[in-house]
């Protein structure tokens, strides 16, 4: 008999298939984490992150195509932290995107920032690229939620996607997996 | 190629069981995605526990605004989450979608983020969550913060997991 409220626990809802497809996962130890040689063959990009460190470090550098020089980038975040400590922020001409920023540097190895990346028409040859991190950490006493937006002005298709902390290295529970999505 | 973003269950209000329970999730998956269309009373938060835990291993906070105001809150040290600022009342159904990252990794505590939409209180944030535990996330309840109230037949949850290479 099923317990009450305990209901479908095993009858499938829509399933998608083959429309999100895995292409790679990175993780472990390291200073930085590269993708590259992209498929082009999706229509959008999709990065899930779980970002462990040994030590805290406050945010976290991401490029592409190994762009990390110059004024190709700008951003903008949605952020808030503690009750009542909210903000919104921009900065353009940057070369390189910064972000997962929360300013507590508390990051630790039980506690992981987490976040979903989405890099949309990254193979557009016409179109500059826009990417969206919605990410979140919680330390219970201290945290960020935020939503952040990068443009790198780039015509070229996205080949390859780079990440790096701000000063320290990835912890070796750290792992970022790639996703395609096929329109 | 196998499945990667998977429909793991599906379930819908029933307008008399205060809570839906996904039970015996598969640890199979690196991902969990639960995605909630919701609808009780007016007033009616999401509460969320992991494993039938209730003891103070919850702790959340979220940014959002409402009309033309924004803000942020956090909670610590709490039995359970409560995703406040996300009722759906009577004829309006409310939107929450949860990222819960890592769900069967036992090197680190559980985190989560998530968004969420609810025109009932003209309100939209972004969710962030902490569960200290470091076992598997098997089983996730989702109930009203009213405790006996029920979800309506409005309701619609869907988990699905999400497998990396």
């Amino acid at each position: 008999m099923p317990i009450l409220g305990i209901i479908a626990s095993q009858q499938p809802g829509h399933i998608a298939t083959g429309s999100f497809e895995s292409i790679q996962t990175i993780s472990g130890a390291a200073s930085s984490y590269t993708f590259s040689s992209i498929p082009q063959t999706y229509k959008h990009l999709q990065l899930r992150i779980t970002w462990q460190n040994a030590t805290a470090d406050q945010d976290m550098f991401i490029w592409f195509n190994g762009v990390n020089t110059g004024t190709s980038y700008a951003n903008h975040v949605l952020q808030g932290s503690t009750s009542g400590t909210q903000a919104a922020y921009g900065n353009s001409n940057l070369p390189k995107w910064e972000t997962m920023y929360d300013g507590n540097n508390a990051g630790s190895t039980t506690y992981p920032k987490v976040g979903v990346l989405d890099i949309l028409d990254y193979s557009s040859t016409v179109k500059n690229k826009t990417a969206r991190l919605l990410w979140g950490a919680d330390y219970n006493g201290a945290g960020m939620a935020a939503l952040g937006s990068a443009l790198y002005r780039s015509t070229s298709a996205i080949t390859s996607v780079s990440f790096q902390p701000f000063s320290t290295s990835f912890g070796a529970n750290t792992k970022i997996a790639l996703y395609g999505i096929k329109g | 190629m196998a499945a990667t973003y998977e429909s793991i269950a599906t379930a819908n209000g029933d307008g008399s069981t205060p809570y839906i329970q996904f039970s015996s999730i598969p640890s199979t998956y690196t991902d969990l995605v639960l995605e909630i269309a919701h609808q009780a009373n007016a007033g009616e938060y999401i509460d969320m526990r992991f494993n039938g835990d209730t003891a103070s291993n919850y702790s959340y906070g979220d940014v959002g605004g409402n009309n033309s105001t924004a803000y942020a809150s956090q909670s610590v040290n709490q039995s359970q989450f409560i995703w406040s600022g996300t009722p759906g009342s009577t004829g309006q159904v409310a939107y929450t979608v949860f990222n819960i990252q890592e769900y069967s990794n036992s090197n680190y505590y559980k985190s989560l983020i998530s968004l969420g939409g609810y025109q009932a209180e003209t309100r939209v944030h972004i969710l962030r969550g902490l569960w200290r535990g470091t076992a598997t996330i098997n089983t996730i309840r989702i109930y009203t913060n009213g405790g006996g109230v029920a979800w309506s037949t409005n309701t619609t949850m869907t988990l699905y997991g999400i497998k990396a290479a």
